[in-house]
């Protein structure tokens, strides 16, 4: 309960701050512009969904399924693109496509070609650049859902006659929908807050809209109103999807034979390899060759000596953070499993998890807020502020895993545990975390490589003269000079995959 | 398996501990004490200056780098309470809207008379530090640069599809339209807006650079950019940039009609100061021919001193007649100016 409550306390107090509302400059924005924000916002968020659900899904199930060659790699680069920045990723194919970009300088120097013009900044554009840094989030939870799924349920449908595409989308993809909604709600409420690169592509979108009343008209009561439009419509999503899937039978895996993977031969082995070498390629490789290329254009003049102290700095707070986030939500939603009658505070612990939904400059608003009401000492007292902006903003990370880890976890477990005379603190720790594992360690990653990656809460609530990873690729990518931040977004992605590696070796060895 | 896992989590985390520690030696220098700084700058130049500050009076420095709003409405919340000294932001605009919310204090500044005159806060709350042109760039092998002397001109029928600019977002456009209505007036600034959007060769996108690009792209002929971010592309570390921003040559508008309009970055005390004498100090040297030397070297901007002028690569582009403040006194015109971009369906 009082998790819950801290979790929504600054957005409490964010409402507050739409006191004294001057409908005059919502109302003109609703006449002029609003209808194509909320028309691009539609599109753009419609397109990452579809694109990222068919790649995360696809991915994921041709890992599980199939045996072929590379596959253990595969399974785990299929993660990187996560540690990519989504403005980042824009910037670095915004400069591959670009005038002084590589594949311009080539194709100048290709008779006939000389005159291409490609141009990347645009709504298709956008959705191709998010969506591959996104997937990833659908990628994770599908493939633990699959990875747990009883073969015997797919024998079944293979026997009564359906073939392998109607087994998956008629019994494997319903199984595993919860797991695979965890995963894409994340996406859902990424694109609908994205800021960077929506706004670098010049397509002003719902979120353009809330800048803007704030940024340029001065008015933040109806920036924070119109976030609030935007948090509505995420509960709205959250609601129906919860709605529909309220009377799902889940299959109980813990008895059930795990899946044997298919060794693929022939055309289809190419296909598969060819798909998933395509994704890696557009996703990972190609925005790292070209920071690559940056770096090494800019590596002269690049201050290293302060990078050690950045790198710590971004270290510890995902730590400390995504530590935070973990054992709280292990509790909630251990607490909520334990008393679920009570509708109120299982729609607490929905609302807990809002503060995702919410662009991270206007949570941090509601940080300063709370802070300033139990302490103002608090406000500059080092990283306090910083750990407790990241708990309510990637709560729901780390949750909605954690959650969907419990809910395979079949009630008789908990009856046969008190049973056997466990207390419910024991069966916590010798029942469920064992169980539940590999959903922790799905939230952790997440929660780590977001927090690393993090910019505008970062920015605000820093103590003085502390610096992170993000803060100075952003110090340099705000003054249009892409090559210098280079050095910095690398090291993002380097301390975004090193956790990613680990952690998906120790998912692997059971 | 899973506590091997948890023993190497907690290593990581005594590892980021000790590395960081080096790095949070606050308050060690109590005798002379610390200054507080809030600033919009996060240039590699102003850290070196602010070293040199400590190197000369022992005054510790401690700064955050944000956004101009958002830095407001923290000193805007944190009220009396507010650890802020001073505060720095690129936009005159921006000043004046924390100056009208009561933010700042009146201080003496001896410095104050080597400054431009025209850049000073009538009523003594903040001074500029250096300030940036809006400037029209064009295609040196396509144009002639005699047929085009005010931003106006750029709205004539003329150039169909040929005008690239960054999106009405852009603070520097919002500025440049608020000096607009503040001249003309709003229907001529909104006819404006009509004429440049009935003009573009493209959607607009991207940050001043992008513009400069598509002009070596071919894509457009002419475009408004900022003289600082020229004097980077010129300055880049990718050749091809440099190459680029040699493609285009500088035309500085309104010589005949007031001046160009500039983007001028300026400093304050803030009301509630707990190191007001360090404050005020910081506000002289910021303002001391010497550090507006480095300005001028270093930070391809305008100096704000009267007897310092610019000494990077901002000063081949010649000297020029800077418009007035006029518009930036409190931020309805910026916020008009929202408004007409919007009307006019710049997006």
């Amino acid at each position: 309960m009082i998790g819950s409550f801290l979790l929504i306390g600054p957005l409490a107090m964010v409402l507050t701050k739409t006191v004294g509302i001057n409908f005059q400059n919502i109302s003109t924005l609703s006449n002029t512009v609003l209808p194509s924000y909320i028309a691009n916002t539609l599109w753009i968020s419609g397109g990452v969904i579809v694109l990222s659900l068919f790649l995360g899904v696809s991915c994921a199930w041709a890992v599980t399924m199939y045996q072929f060659p590379f596959r253990k790699q595969l399974e785990w680069l299929l993660i990187l693109p996560l540690a990519i920045p989504s403005f980042i990723n824009g910037i670095a194919y915004a400069g591959l496509t670009d005038y002084a970009g590589p594949i311009r300088i080539a194709l100048r120097a290709t008779p006939l070609l000389n005159d291409v013009y490609i141009d990347i900044m645009n709504a298709w554009g956008a959705i191709f650049v998010m969506s591959l840094v996104l997937y990833p989030y659908v990628y994770l939870t599908s493939r633990s859902a699959f990875a747990n799924q009883s073969s015997q349920l797919l024998e079944a449908s293979k026997l009564l006659g359906a073939s392998e595409l109607q087994s998956f989308y008629k019994v494997a993809f319903p199984l595993a929908w919860p797991a695979i909604f965890s995963g894409l709600s994340l996406v859902i409420m990424e694109v609908l807050n994205d800021y960077g690169t929506v706004k670098y592509f010049g397509i002003p979108t719902f979120t353009t809209g809330i800048f803007k009343s704030w940024l340029s008209l001065g008015d933040m009561p109806s920036a924070i109103f119109l976030a609030f439009i935007l948090l509505s419509l995420v509960v709205i999503i959250l609601s129906i999807e919860w709605w529909i899937t309220r009377k799902r039978i889940t299959s109980n895996s813990s008895f059930s034979r795990r899946i044997q993977k298919e060794k693929l031969v022939g055309p289809k082995k190419y296909i598969v390899l060819a798909f998933i070498f395509g994704v890696l390629i557009f996703a990972f490789i190609v925005p790292l060759f070209q920071l690559l290329w940056w770096l090494n254009l800019s590596f002269h003049n690049t201050d290293w000596s302060k990078f050690l102290i950045i790198i710590g700095n971004t270290l510890k707070l995902s730590l400390y953070s995504s530590i935070l986030i973990i054992v709280l939500g292990v509790f909630m939603a251990y607490a909520f499993r334990i008393i679920k009658k009570q509708k109120l505070i299982s729609s607490l612990s929905k609302l807990s998890s809002l503060g995702y939904a919410m662009p991270g400059a206007v949570v941090a608003i509601g940080i300063i807020a709370t802070i300033l009401l139990i302490n103002s000492e608090l406000i500059y007292a080092g990283i306090y502020a910083l750990l407790f902006g990241y708990t309510v903003r990637f709560f729901a990370v780390g949750y909605n895993p954690i959650v969907a880890g419990f809910k395979k976890n079949s009630s008789s477990l908990d009856d046969a545990a008190v049973t056997l005379g466990l207390t419910r603190l024991d069966s916590l720790f010798r029942v469920h975390l064992p169980l539940i594992k590999r959903s922790l360690l799905v939230s952790l990653i997440l929660i780590f490589v977001d927090i690393s990656k993090e910019l505008p809460i970062t920015l605000i609530l820093r103590p003085f003269n502390f610096n992170t990873l993000s803060t100075n690729a952003y110090q340099f990518a705000t003054d249009e000079m892409a090559p210098e931040s280079s050095a910095a977004s690398l090291l993002i992605i380097l301390v975004g995959v090193i956790p990613i590696y680990i952690l998906n070796r120790s998912m692997r060895s059971k | 398996m899973f506590m091997k896992y948890l023993s190497l989590l907690f290593a990581l985390i005594l590892m980021a501990s000790c590395s960081t520690q080096s790095g949070e030696k606050s308050n060690t220098n109590e005798k002379k004490g610390v200054v507080n700084v809030y600033s919009q700058r996060h240039y590699n130049s102003d850290n070196k200056l602010l070293e040199k500050f400590t190197a000369q009076t022992g005054v510790k420095v401690n700064l955050v780098n944000a956004g101009a709003d958002e830095l407001i409405n923290r000193l805007e919340m944190e009220g009396a309470s507010s650890p802020a000294d001073v505060f720095i932001t690129v936009d005159a605009a921006r000043l004046n809207r924390a100056k009208n919310k009561g933010l700042f204090q009146s201080i003496t500044l001896k410095n104050a008379a080597n400054l431009k005159a025209q850049f000073l806060d009538t009523d003594g709350l903040w001074f500029p530090i250096t300030y940036r042109a809006r400037v029209i760039v064009y295609d040196i092998e396509d144009v002639d640069p005699t047929k085009i002397s005010t931003y106006a001109d750029l709205a004539k029928p003329e150039w169909k599809d040929q005008v690239v600019i960054r999106s009405s977002g852009s603070s520097y456009n919002q500025s440049l339209l608020a000096s607009i209505i503040e001249a003309s007036g709003e229907e001529a600034a909104g006819n404006w807006v009509k004429g440049i959007v009935a003009n573009m060769a493209r959607d607009p996108k991207g940050g001043d650079r992008d513009q400069i690009k598509a002009i070596a792209s071919g894509v457009g002929e002419v475009s408004i950019v900022n003289t600082y971010y020229l004097g980077l592309l010129l300055n880049s570390s990718n050749p091809e940039e440099v190459a680029v921003g040699q493609k285009v040559g500088v035309i500085f508008p309104n010589q005949q009609q007031g001046g160009t309009h500039v983007n001028v970055s300026g400093a304050a005390v803030t009301k509630a100061a707990p190191n007001k004498e360090n404050a005020i100090k910081l506000l002289e040297f910021l303002t001391s021919e010497e550090s507006q030397k480095f300005y001028a070297a270093n930070s391809f901007e305008y100096p704000a001193h009267k007897n310092v002028s610019a000494d990077s690569t901002v000063a081949t582009f010649g000297e020029f007649i800077a418009a007035d403040l006029g518009f930036a006194k409190d931020m309805s015109l910026t916020e008009k100016a929202v408004l007409i971009f919007d009307e006019g369906g710049w997006k």
